[in-house]
């Protein structure tokens, strides 16, 4: 008796020593972080108290009495809209265009692809330098073509700061969701498309009908990882505008940095990225759903 | 036949056409980065050096340190990426081949982690790494970078392990082989494509960090590349040529990698995709 149950009990210590290291630090890096967010957005934690009580709520009335919020909170809504849309939607086309021409689709396709291995620091600078207002490539094209009205100060203003970012930052997410239309497109039978042709269907019908609706399941995970990724914007807000001009460009991540590291608002902090979470949850779930269901059609 | 070959010429024109546009800041950049601030001033970003400046990269690396930042980086993300194995390739064994009771559970709370937002870690862990001592420290920022990449890690390797047909482990425990027997002989030696994958990924991540090195680190002498050129902007704001060879050195590693990898990139990205 005794043999067999310290025999189960080796077993299951080797089982468990597989994972063990990597809990350890998964558990106190990263788990007890968020949970201990989620606690200090219930006191009035700022790094110069030396004790923390708890105060309840407070730090959530304060943030939604708080006018930057707001601004934040619609910035990241409005970077979650265009950015998908402009990198889905790109990313499409170029699937589509790539897919037809599959025989140099892969030189091409690095030209497209090399912006996500770059840092966003290096984007940012690189299209900073493309915006600058009076040699910048952007504006210098608009006036050769005689669009001058159009060569304005695109990170200088309040109205197209946030825009000029999340143009900067597409131009590398088009990238990604390309790779997934790609591999997606490669799933359609041709059979599909050349029976539609001889029953009379244009390529636009085709498209419409039967590529698109066939690709639903990759526009969805495109969809909701670029959303997920746009609530997570930093680098690029940083090293861009720094939030400005005059707070134009703030969003949520950028907001939280300057309330918890500058403002040293550090429970403010935890509250805004708890409220950030909730903002973002279901697409979390969504995206780990589809994780895990590919797993159980294996 | 013929309609079909100029519609695919056409096409082609046009890919091409986009795709200059879509090289056209990193071509920018390189031309850039070998002009004077005359060259710039008098013909725009457009023109051709009149002459190549190398000089502006060896400013940028040993004045502006930015070759100090180069070799951070380099030992953080070396070592953050060797941990990441370390720590990634048994974990997936252990839940693709479920080695002890409640090894999904377990990897339930480890897929929640793959969409944690960084914000939400920041605070605490920031609070963590000063009450141990870490702050500013190169073991601090490789364990946080190791372990946020440790969800995505395990979730791939794990993918790839529950791939290999459990027969092989099944011969092998029928020869008296252990578990981390069967491990390390038989499932380690057949997971290179998925290593590669990993690793690829990582390291750009890891490289490319950037709001983790500017909370965890503040000392001069151990910044990555990152913040090192973030702090070049800064410095030498109106010298745009200095900053685009800054620029380029800090994108060397990633591109290289990606140049001679490109298979790893696209096979690691399709595992968080399509099903099939």
């Amino acid at each position: 008796m005794k043999r067999t149950i310290l025999r189960d009990i080796k077993k299951w210590w080797i089982g468990i020593s597989f994972v063990f290291p990597a809990c350890v630090f998964f558990g106190i890096l990263i788990l007890f972080p968020v949970l201990k967010s989620i606690y200090l957005s219930f006191t009035d934690y700022t790094i110069l108290l030396e004790d923390i009580s708890l105060i309840g709520l407070s730090q959530y009335s304060d943030l939604f009495r708080d006018s930057k919020f707001y601004l934040a909170l619609k910035n990241t809504l409005i970077w979650s809209v265009f950015y998908t849309i402009l990198s889905v939607g790109i990313g499409l086309i170029l699937a589509i265009v790539l897919n037809t021409i599959r025989w140099i689709s892969n030189i091409l396709r690095l030209a497209f692809y090399y912006p996500m291995v770059l840092s966003f620091v290096v984007i940012g600078l690189l299209w900073m330098w493309m915006y600058l207002p009076d040699i910048g490539i952007i504006n210098t094209i608009l006036r050769t073509i005689g669009l001058k009205r159009l060569a304005v100060p695109w990170l200088g203003k309040s109205s197209t700061a946030l825009y000029g970012i999340i143009v900067a930052a597409s131009w590398q997410q088009a990238a990604y969701c390309m790779v997934l239309y790609l591999a997606g497109l490669a799933m359609i039978p041709v059979e599909y498309l050349e029976a539609a042709q001889i029953d009379g269907a244009t390529h636009l019908q085709s498209f419409l009908n039967i590529v698109l609706p066939l690709l639903n399941r990759v526009t969805a995970l495109a969809v909701v990882t670029t959303v997920l990724k746009s609530f997570k914007v930093f680098d690029l807000v940083y090293i861009m505008t720094y939030g400005g001009p005059y707070r134009a460009s703030i969003v949520l991540p950028f907001f939280m940095y300057e309330e918890a590291f500058h403002n040293y608002r550090m429970a403010y902090g935890t509250a805004i990225a708890v409220v950030s979470l909730i903002v973002v949850f279901p697409f979390i779930v969504f995206y780990l759903r589809h994780l895990t269901t590919r797993e159980v059609s294996e | 036949m013929k309609k079909n070959k100029i519609h695919q010429l056409f096409i082609v024109v046009f890919a091409v056409l986009i795709a200059a546009v879509w090289l056209l800041p990193m071509v920018m950049g390189l031309m850039n980065s070998v002009k004077t601030m005359e060259d710039i001033y008098t013909g725009g970003f457009l023109s051709f050096p009149r002459r190549i400046a190398i000089e502006n990269y060896a400013d940028v690396w040993y004045k502006s340190h930015l070759g100090e930042y180069f070799k951070n980086s380099m030992l953080i993300t070396i070592s953050a990426v060797i941990l990441i194995l370390t720590l990634a390739c048994p974990a997936a064994y252990g839940f693709a081949r479920n080695t002890f009771r409640g090894s999904s559970f377990i990897f339930m709370i480890f897929l929640s982690g793959l969409a944690i937002p960084l914000t939400i870690v920041l605070i605490p862990l920031y609070q963590l790494m000063d009450s141990f001592g870490l702050l500013d420290s190169y073991f601090g920022i490789i364990i946080v970078e190791a372990s946020y990449c440790l969800a995505f890690s395990i979730f791939i390797m794990r993918n790839f392990f529950r791939g290999v047909p459990s027969s092989l482990a099944d011969a092998a425990t029928v020869d008296g082989c252990s578990q981390w027997g069967i491990f390390l002989r038989i499932y380690l030696p057949l997971a290179k494509p998925a290593l590669g994958a990993l690793i690829v990924l990582t390291v750009t991540w890891i490289w490319n960090s950037f709001l983790f090195p500017l909370i965890l680190i503040y000392s001069k002498n151990k910044k990555p590349i990152t913040l090192g050129l973030a702090q070049l902007h800064g410095e030498h704001i109106s010298f745009w040529n200095l900053q685009m060879a800054g620029a380029v050195i800090a994108s060397i590693v990633p591109l290289a990698i990606f140049l001679a990898f490109q298979k790893y990139f696209a096979r690691g990205l399709m595992t968080g995709a399509v099903k099939g």
